[in-house]
């Protein structure tokens, strides 16, 4: 069983907020991401697949497919966009590092073949990042 | 608010930089002994290190709020229990119980220091980098 990682970066806009909560309450929650303009980072993804190498090819995965699934379903999808705004699935969900990383977990699932999910790790900056293995 | 954090885990870590000064030595070896075992980092003046500490909670994101824990809470105990006495000090004098003060038992230490003050979260994994050629990492067990 090989463990493969590719990383990928976005950059995107994103607010957390409450709706229905005063500013004094959104910041007591959120701090300066509780700002109403919204603020951005440069985030970088590390998707990591797991599987048994192909007999043939001796990859797990093609990597440029990888990369292509994990940019078509969901880099491409939040680079450059305002979260909140700009992605149907945050006009309800706050877009928190923890839920974008479930977010795209979600997203990328379902398109990978002969290889499995093992997980997604998001860094909103290089001090702070979230992990999902999909438990 | 919907969410889609319901029952699912996250990991979530915090990153740290720690700037100090120690040197290795044991008091149950002799001079000779300490000079053959620590070599240059038993120096008699030390050295130091830019050491790089990760704080990994791990959990269930709050159904309000989307996340975790939150990072200025976080970041106060680290601040207070971590950088504000250890930050830019060194190690043997400020961390006198420990007899030998090896990136193993600061880390231990470091963890004892933190987690009876992060409050209803775990502590999945709490990791120092010496330098980027030395990681220790502790579980709490």
């Amino acid at each position: 069983m090989i463990h493969l990682t590719r990383k990928t970066e976005f950059s995107a806009s994103h607010v957390c907020r409450i709706a229905g909560l005063s500013d004094e309450e959104n910041f007591r929650l959120f701090g300066k991401s509780s700002y109403p303009n919204g603020h951005g980072h440069n985030y970088v993804l590390e998707v990591t697949v797991k599987g048994e190498p192909d007999p043939k090819t001796g990859m797990v995965i093609n990597l440029t497919d990888l990369d292509v699934i994990i940019k078509k379903n969901a880099a491409d999808i939040l680079d450059h966009r305002f979260l909140n705004i700009d992605i149907p699935h945050f006009k309800e969900i706050i877009p928190t590092t923890e839920n974008i990383s479930l977010f795209i977990w979600d997203s990328i699932k379902g398109s990978l073949k002969g290889c499995a999910l093992h997980m997604v790790r998001l860094y909103e900056t290089p001090e702070l990042y979230v992990e999902y293995y999909g438990e | 608010m919907s969410n889609i954090t319901e029952n699912r885990k996250v990991y979530l870590t915090r990153v740290y930089s720690l700037s100090a000064a120690h040197r290795l030595g044991s008091p149950y070896l002799s001079d000779e002994e300490n000079d053959k075992l620590y070599g240059k980092c038993g120096r008699s003046s030390g050295h130091g290190h830019n050491y790089t500490l990760k704080l990994t909670l791990s959990g269930t994101a709050d159904p309000l709020t989307g996340m975790l824990a939150d990072i200025r809470e976080i970041d106060d105990v680290v601040k207070k229990h971590i950088m504000e006495p250890l930050d830019h000090k060194n190690l043997n004098v400020e961390l006198k119980t420990l007899k030998v003060l090896t990136s193993e038992t600061l880390l231990a230490e470091l963890w004892s220091r933190l987690a009876p003050h992060i409050k209803n979260k775990k502590i999945h994994i709490l990791e120092l980098e010496e330098t980027r050629k030395n990681n220790f990492k502790y579980y709490g067990n």
